[in-house]
């Protein structure tokens, strides 16, 4: 049995919803950080050039101290989270950064959840429209012929 | 017969005798010429206050070999590199120039360091490490020579001494007569 046009539009209304929320989501930048947030997230996201696999904030080296200051300096200074990487791995290698880059086979690190909650969602819908109309199964000629001959006995 | 721990004992001590002989024996290490971006370039700004109480700019030093190193007090081979600089600094009155560069450290304890070693070449003061990120310095000593035009070039990681910058620079000479000829 086929959805009334009344659901169908309900359905409708929810998906389209749920699909601008995660457009507004995915779209919208994040509300502008302190200048100690970023440089922080900096911190946390520059490998140290000496050390085996620790960042900047955690490494006690005198590289890190150096590029933790010179982080600090350069967000003072108004420059970009951008231009402080492009610096960084200028200077010590992209081995350095620690951030998933936005192009390239590594930005399905960013993109992959958001496909994967879309597709969870038109999923469960379309799994909840099928469900529904199961459950509203018809009657045919022959349940009318059946219930018919009972009644009759026949 | 000698029990088989005995013989193992004996093999471990003999192994950690020659081990400490080699140690002992070996030459200290000299630097070794390491990359870095900055060589072939002009070299970065080196200008600011110094721990002396005055003010430097490297483009006043243009004409001379300029050796910037970058030290630590806590650094064992900065303590036996810091006589070959002084050195050198003897031997290039006029046509050289070294100027240090605290990485790691405090100004307290570089200016500590100079009064026990000696040597009166400029010392930069570099609280912010802005140079030693301008260098990409990663560990103390290391040295950037820089050539009489303002390019860099060579970094040296490690220890260094008088006589290998002096060879080091006169086979970057005799290359360029050669490449000029």
């Amino acid at each position: 049995m086929k959805l009334g046009l009344g659901r169908r539009i309900g359905w409708l209304v929810v998906v389209a919803a749920t699909a601008v929320s995660i457009a507004v989501v995915v779209a919208a930048e994040d509300p502008p950080a302190t200048l100690d947030e970023r440089a922080y997230r900096l911190k946390e996201t520059t490998l140290c050039p000496e050390c085996d696999g620790q960042n900047v904030l955690e490494s006690n080296a005198p590289v890190s101290a150096a590029i933790r200051s010179q982080i600090d300096e350069l967000v003072d200074e108004g420059r970009s989270d951008q231009e402080i990487r492009q610096f960084l791995t200028g200077q010590y290698g992209r081995g350095v950064d620690a951030s998933p880059p936005s192009t390239g086979f590594a930005s399905l690190v960013w993109v992959l959840p958001v496909v994967v909650v879309a597709v969870g969602l038109v999923w469960l819908a379309w799994s909840f429209s099928r469900w529904r109309a199961g459950r509203r199964v018809g009657t045919t000629d022959e349940d009318r012929d059946l219930v018919a001959r009972l009644r009759h006995g026949s | 017969m000698k029990s088989p721990v005995r013989v193992v004992a004996l093999v471990v001590a003999g192994a950690l005798v020659a081990l400490l002989a080699v140690l002992w024996t070996r030459e200290p290490d000299t630097g070794v010429s390491g990359s870095s971006p900055l060589i072939g370039r002009l070299v970065p700004e080196v200008v600011g206050p110094t721990l002396g109480g005055g003010t430097f700019d490297i483009d006043d030093a243009r004409g001379r070999w300029v050796l910037i190193n970058f030290f630590a007090s806590w650094c064992v081979p900065c303590v036996e590199e810091h006589p070959e600089l002084v050195e050198f600094s003897r031997r290039h009155p006029d046509d050289g120039l070294v100027v240090s560069v605290p990485f790691g450290d405090t100004e307290a304890n570089a200016r500590a360091f100079f009064d026990e070693y000696g040597g009166d070449w400029p010392v930069m003061a570099d609280p912010e490490a802005a140079l030693a990120v301008d260098f990409a310095v990663l560990r103390p000593p290391e040295t950037f020579l820089i050539a009489p035009n303002g390019i860099v070039v060579d970094r040296f990681i490690g220890q260094i001494s008088a006589d290998f910058v002096d060879d080091y620079i006169a086979a970057v000479l005799t290359s360029a007569e050669e490449g000029a000829g």
